[in-house]
């Protein structure tokens, strides 16, 4: 799992993963990005390049969503693959964790 | 010029550690890579023993019985894809128990239950079996 940061503005932060989200990838990210979730209040996942996801990843991505809810903040994920976004769906997290097709409409949703 | 090809045992025992689910992780790509299965079963058959195992890690210790290893096996029944996992956790049938409902905010959120849903979704088949004080959930999976 590759993991890289990017600082769009202040609070404001793009997480890009790659790989799988899989017992292994989300041990190897954990870390970091709840760190950058402890120090920002919105974050924009980008899952493009994410092409497995289990429920330890959805764990991992729900516990930095409710630390930048608790700031006021939230989560949102950007261009999840069809068989990632199923996983999200039958888990019912988008709800919580909206998927958006373009990062402008992914700020849009978390008014940032 | 030869060819390696790395091979690893059809089943895997393995203690509740976080190493544990390392090695855990790396058995299943290699068994993954062995069996070659098409895109959707190999997503489905992956996902599903993820989750189980993370259930059996979670749950899994039962004091009268001790704590023995969580067993798992992958490869084909009848020409199917399947698995099975195993663990001496409490008495538990994840095929009739009910769901627990989605979440429906994210300050009370939690994950716990996912994984259940989501081997209801994408296992085709599923079987529990109660045998010498060890569950045994059997998964089988559309070929294609």
């Amino acid at each position: 799992m590759q993991f890289q940061s990017a600082q769009l503005s202040e609070g404001v932060v793009k997480v890009t993963l790659v790989g799988r989200l899989d017992i292994a990838g989300s041990l190897a990210i954990d870390t970091e990005i709840n760190d950058l979730a402890s120090v920002n209040k919105n974050m924009v996942v980008d899952m493009t390049g994410v092409d497995f996801l289990a429920s330890l990843g959805i764990r991992t991505l729900l516990t930095c969503a409710k630390k930048l809810h608790q700031r006021g903040g939230g989560l949102a994920l950007l261009g999840p693959q069809p068989p990632v976004r199923e996983v999200l769906e039958v888990s019912g997290v988008l709800g919580m964790m909206p998927a958006f097709a373009s990062q402008q409409e992914a700020l849009k949703s978390l008014g940032a | 010029m030869t060819s390696e090809r790395r091979t690893s045992a059809e089943m895997l025992s393995l203690p509740r550690s976080v190493a544990a689910l390392q090695t855990f992780a790396l058995w299943l790509d290699g068994r993954l890579a062995e069996l070659a299965l098409p895109p959707k079963a190999d997503y489905a058959l992956r996902l599903c023993v993820e989750e189980a195992v993370m259930n059996c890690f979670h749950h899994a210790t039962c004091p009268e019985s001790g704590e023995r290893p969580i067993t798992v096996w992958a490869g084909f029944k009848d020409g199917a894809p399947a698995a099975w996992v195993e663990d001496d956790g409490p008495p538990f049938d994840p095929v009739h128990c009910p769901l627990p409902l989605p979440p429906t905010a994210l300050a009370s959120a939690d994950i716990g239950g996912a994984g259940l849903r989501l081997i209801r979704h994408y296992a085709k088949q599923m079987s529990y079996r109660r045998v010498e004080q060890r569950n045994r959930l059997e998964l089988v999976f559309d070929a294609a």
